[in-house]
């Protein structure tokens, strides 16, 4: 550790040059990180440059500081794009902030900027043999974002059995639509197209009135998609009893409207009748007055 | 040759310029690259630098050229730069890069400053490795200067010293020789033509620019005597010259200033935004026209400067004709109800702003209207469209627009908290209409859950106006929530007592197996982990552990919460020589209790009612008679089902503003003496309470407003009443689980196991509790504790300082309470009043410390001290949240 302190405070730039390279090799990345720190303004612009950023990038990257060594890999293919190693810069740089991005429940706009970072490195580098390794990587990203909507769509689920329930059904309608149109080959969709008709009958059958008849078509809709959709699933039995019940409910309410109306018109008769004998009886006051 | 950069220190043209069509450009292959004017640097690494590669085809003129002389200068290492054509054969290029090299940068050093500043100062002026040019000192020089002037040193210089550098070949040492000198401060501010507003007044809006504290009274009166001759003391004594308020409040501005909590030094940045405060004050009292015509900054000694601020007020508008246009849903009756701003009013830009589009107060704006019911394209516009003499009149132009509904929320900037932990707390949902109320809500609900910063929290709206619908995100950014607890203090008769808790907040039992997850700690679940350990070597020791998830089960916001506690009392003797710290007898209480904690939708969703179970042991080791018991020791055992109603809608758990928070709770045993019929009055204690059979009962509820409106003074009062009982009366009531009263309401500062310890300030700890006289004596005639009490307070609080890092407050408050030991005495208005002051400080890390002196107006009685004047002033400490 002596001789490193000594190292701390030389300005010997030789001499540091040679040292941060050595720790280097023998994977002491930290002291390399150190020593590089000093070492890298005094040698731009020398021969010596180019490899001791590109190590200073990976030096980085061996500590798992992968936000700087992404962008000290940037850096490095930005200033050196000619170089050799300007190829694994690019896709170290992709890399680093792949392995930075956090798990699907937490705030994803790193793993956006780690998918931006692959499309550069496959845009720029078609023929690299890392290609492939990149296209899985933007997959598993995909993967990751598709995993987020979906456990999103299951909390509204899940939610419509708590403090709230037509609040989280509408919301259930509203999200798990948006889902299909976000993932459309998602292997979710049949799950989530089954939820839908049943959520969207549950939601119908609390509705009021005047809104039953609009939701209940909205059911049968959704139910008739999945059963068009998804002819071999699993699910298909379930649809069918969903539909066959969304049925029944609109037919007693097509009759409870029926009954409705005529009870109203029943109605609105015999108020018309009494209203016409009170005018009657009044008439006939009046002219027994006079 | 072709002269193709542009260099920056180039005068003299090349001779031999060979012709190139600029307005065509052709495709070259370069056939060779030189650079030239190399000493330190190399040629090859130059080149790669640049960007240029033989074989490489370019387009000349074209971007590949100017690319590299970008590439090259962006390194900042070189001179200048030319790039030359020195041949042209066919297709072939032959480019020549002439470069100039000039000393660099190799080490920066300061003087004058100290390490921290030299850190800080050190990330602004990277400039080591750079070229030495004129430019890149003086602007170094500049932000170091900047630096100092915003942190009030307005005499700072810098000086240069530049140094061969001999360690590397054409390379210079820097040393910037800082000097500081002293802090200027602000003197005076003297403000002129404000013939209608007062000057303090005035300099109470300069937020950022404040007069240094003086006290200059008895200078000034000193003066006056010295100065004063027989006609003018005559005059002063006959009091001839009636004296008005004004000139009161004037002298005493300017011989006062005790402005102690915020610093006077000056700093240009904030002067320039405290004098758009000004003009925006005056505009806000009608004074539409008000402008600061001139001011100055001028030395009045060598530490200290004057500011004069002229003004020039104008006159006073009013409001005459209010008129609505393009308002199709509510007519303008309504419109005009809602603002609540009529014909004849002062002229208030603010206000008028405030009534239209958002008032944090009360959030009944005119927008709300519109706003809470899916009209987020809302906008009114008011505009001037007449002004004759002193008044004005406005047009509010409206846009409705349509009714959005909601696609989609989201979140973003959760860095360690899962989704579904913010999420389900969201009460903005796809498929609602928009409702600016429920945003508001889900706001201030988002900022109590404690993990991201409450100032930081903004939905960010993204309309789509085709099929109007909107996606809100909610940006977050996450904040420490952990807290830790590492207190020492002298707790009286236990000496030295230590604490270390800790409290994590957002904690994930499903990721403690994950070690690649932990951050440093497994968290992201919102679960809370609470340990807590506090001791003061063996006289006192108390273990607690608990676990909540609030969420329990996923669905419903139940929270589920198991706890394990120990306490241990041990009574040292510390006076006999022969057998010191011997154990003379100790008191330990285990328990364990789970609970379940469910908010509910109604009377309203505020509400939550919480059950929980405790079993606990309490075992007696010569130690019973402390509570008035017969025997010493032994052991008694409880198990209680608590039930809690409380609803909760304060704004702010830290520094509440608005709302209340009631209350009741109830704690109940089984009734074992309905169970043995054989147990009474007269059987030992031992069987009277080997199962602890009572009922206690506990009601508390606060409330809080804002005084005058403002947003920092707030009014809280509190209201706590609590009793126990006994079922029947065939054993009376158990002489555990009673209260006692007085002081600072801490449980680890009393000691006081198998008790409810309720604070009351101006009174000594525990002094205020019945039995106190007899405790220790074996079957007591009272047992020690009161069954019922009685407390109310009132606060006035004041917020100095609203950072969430250090939330301050100060506060002073009037309370009274009392403990009667039976209810034949119970008399509420027979009341221990005090009254007093103190700060409270809310650090995240540390939670909420806090000091008060109280003083107590009323004696409190004892057999020691049959005729106690009164309690008197005294100081008290607390940690944490007082609850009672």
């Amino acid at each position: 550790c002596g001789e490193f302190y000594k190292l701390e405070k030389s300005t010997n730039w030789d001499e540091l040059y040679d040292a941060a390279n050595r720790y280097y090799d023998k994977k002491e990345f930290n002291k390399a990180i150190i020593l590089y720190d000093r070492v890298l303004p005094v040698i731009r612009g020398s021969g010596k440059a180019e490899m001791a950023e590109f190590n200073y990038a990976y030096a980085h990257f061996r500590t798992k500081r992968y936000i700087e060594a992404a962008g000290y890999f940037k850096t490095f293919f930005d200033t050196y794009n000619r170089s050799p190693l300007a190829e694994e810069a690019l896709f170290m740089n992709a890399y680093s902030l792949y392995l930075d991005s956090p798990d699907y429940n937490l705030d994803q706009r790193s793993s956006r900027d780690a998918v931006n970072a692959i499309q550069l490195f496959m845009n720029r580098f078609p023929e690299s043999d890392s290609y492939e390794r990149a296209l899985g990587m933007i997959d598993d990203l995909q993967k990751r974002f598709e995993e987020k909507a979906f456990q999103e769509s299951k909390m509204y689920y899940r939610l419509t059995d708590g403090l709230f329930p037509g609040e989280f059904y509408r919301a259930c309608i509203i999200n798990f639509q948006n889902f299909a149109k976000s993932y459309p080959d998602s292997k979710y969709n049949e799950e989530l197209g089954f939820k839908l008709v049943e959520v969207s009958l549950a939601y119908a059958e609390r509705s009021v009135f005047a809104k039953k008849e609009d939701r209940l078509k909205e059911t049968i809709t959704f139910g008739e998609n999945f059963l068009k959709r998804f002819p071999e699933s699993g699910y298909g039995k379930k649809v069918s009893n969903l539909l066959s019940k969304t049925q029944t409910e609109l037919e007693s309410y097509y009759k409870l409207k029926e009954d409705y109306e005529k009870r109203t018109a029943e109605a609105r008769r015999l108020i018309e009748e009494e209203e016409a004998r009170n005018r009657d009886a009044a008439d006939a006051l009046k002219s027994a007055e006079n | 040759q072709i002269r193709l950069g542009q260099s920056r220190f180039a005068t003299q043209r090349p001779t031999n310029i060979l012709d190139l069509d600029y307005s065509k450009p052709k495709k070259f292959r370069i056939a060779e690259i030189q650079a030239v004017g190399l000493s330190t640097l190399d040629e090859t690494a130059i080149i790669s630098l640049a960007g240029l590669r033989v074989d490489d085809e370019i387009s000349v003129p074209g971007d590949a050229i100017s690319s590299a002389l970008k590439k090259l200068w962006a390194q900042g290492i070189i001179g200048d730069v030319k790039i030359l054509v020195t041949k042209i054969e066919g297709d072939d290029i032959y480019l020549l890069l002439e470069l100039t090299e000039r000393p660099r940068f190799s080490r920066v050093e300061f003087t004058g400053i100290n390490k921290t500043q030299e850190g800080e100062l050190k990330d602004k002026v990277s400039i080591r490795g750079r070229v030495v040019r004129d430019d890149v000192l003086n602007n170094s020089q500049r932000k170091i200067k900047a630096y100092f002037v915003d942190k009030g040193y307005l005499n700072t210089e810098v000086k240069v010293v530049q140094e061969r550098d001999t360690t590397l070949p054409n390379s210079v040492k820097l040393r910037f020789n800082v000097d500081k000198g002293t802090k200027v401060r602000i003197n005076e501010i003297k403000i002129a033509g404000n013939d209608n507003i007062p000057a303090n007044k005035i300099k109470k809006k300069l937020k950022g620019t404040k007069e240094h504290p003086r006290f200059y009274i008895f200078k000034d009166l000193v003066s006056r005597i010295t100065n004063t001759t027989p006609r003018t003391a005559g005059e002063a004594i006959s009091y001839r010259n009636p004296v008005t308020e004004e000139q009161i409040k004037e002298y005493i501005n300017k011989n006062f200033k005790l402005n102690f909590f915020n610093g006077s030094k000056f700093v240009r940045s904030d002067y320039r935004e405290d004098k758009e405060k000004v003009i925006a004050f005056y505009n806000s009292r009608g004074y539409r026209d008000a402008v600061i015509t001139r001011d100055s900054v001028y030395n009045y000694d060598a530490n200290r400067i004057n500011l004069d601020i002229d003004i020039e007020e104008g006159r006073q508008y009013y409001y005459r004709n209010l008129t609505f246009s393009g308002n199709y849903i509510y007519d303008s009756d309504q419109l005009q109800a809602k603002l609540g701003i009529f014909k004849g009013d002062i002229y208030n830009k603010e206000k008028l702003d405030k009534r239209l589009n958002y008032d944090p107060q009360r959030g009944d704006d005119v927008s709300s209207l519109y706003q809470d019911d899916g009209y987020l394209f809302f906008t009114i516009d008011p505009v001037e469209v007449n002004i004759a003499g002193d008044s004005i009149d406005i047009e509010l132009r409206i846009f409705e627009g349509p009714q959005v509904t909601v696609n989609s929320v989201s979140i973003e900037g959760n860095e360690r908290t899962s989704d579904h932990v913010v999420m389900r707390e969201i009460r903005i949902l796809p498929g609602q209409k928009f409702n600016r109320s429920m945003l508001v809500r889900t706001i201030r609900e988002l900022s109590q859950i404690g993990y991201f910063n409450p100032e930081n929290i903004e939905p960010d709206m993204r309309p789509n106006f085709e099929d109007a619908t909107v996606d809100i995100v909610f940006k977050l950014e996450e904040r420490p929530n952990d807290q830790i607890e590492l207190s020492g203090g002298w707790g009286g008769l236990f000496r030295f007592v230590g604490t270390v808790g800790l409290t994590f907040n957002n904690f994930s039992i499903k990721n403690i197996r994950d070690f690649s997850k932990w951050r440093p700690l497994p968290v992201g679940d919102g679960q809370k982990v609470a340990l807590r350990v506090q001791a003061n070597g063996r006289s006192f020791q108390n273990y607690s552990i608990s676990f909540t998830e609030p969420w329990f089960g996923g669905k419903k916001p139940n929270a589920l919460s198991v706890g394990f506690n120990h306490s241990v009392q041990r009574q040292i003797d510390m006076w006999n020589r022969q057998n010191f710290g011997a154990d003379m007898g100790s008191f330990k209480i285990t328990g364990v209790n789970v609970g379940l904690a469910k908010r509910v939708t109604w009377p309203d969703d505020y509400f939550q009612v919480s059950n929980s179970l405790q079993f606990q042991v309490y075992d007696f080791d010569r130690y019973g008679n402390f509570f008035g018991l017969t025997y010493n020791t032994g052991t008694a055992r409880s198990i209680a089902l608590n039930t809690t109603i409380a609803r909760n809608n304060i704004d702010n758990p830290i520094y509440p503003r608005f709302g209340s928070n009631i209350i009741l709770s109830s704690t109940l045993t089984p009734p074992y003496t309905s169970m043995n019929r054989s147990i009474n009055r007269e059987s030992p204690d031992e069987v009277k309470y080997q199962w602890l059979e009572y009922h206690k009962w506990m009601f508390d509820a606060s409330l809080y407003t804002p005084l005058f409106g403002s947003n920092k003074l707030v009014f809280s009062a509190r209201t706590h009443l609590g009793f126990v009982g006994s079922y029947g009366n065939r054993i009376g009531i158990i002489p555990l689980e009673r209260f006692v009263l007085g002081g600072d309401g801490m449980n680890m500062m009393n000691f006081a196991l198998g008790q409810e310890i309720i604070g009351l300030r101006g009174y000594e700890n525990q002094s205020i509790t019945p039995g106190r006289d007899f405790r220790g004596q074996p079957g007591a005639p009272v047992p020690y504790g009161g069954v019922v009490y009685n407390k109310h307070v009132m606060e006035v609080r004041f917020l100095v300082s609203p950072n969430p890092s250090a939330t301050i407050f100060l506060l002073g408050f009037a309370e009274a309470g009392n403990n009667w030991g039976n209810y034949a005495e119970y008399n509420p208005y027979d009341l221990k009043k005090s009254a007093g002051f103190g700060a409270r400080i809310f650090m995240p890390a540390f939670g909420l410390l806090g000091i008060d002196w109280g003083y107590g107006f009323d004696e409190v009685p004892s057999i020691a001290n049959p005729n106690p004047g009164r309690s008197g002033g005294m100081f008290h400490f607390t940690i944490g949240q007082q609850f009672r």
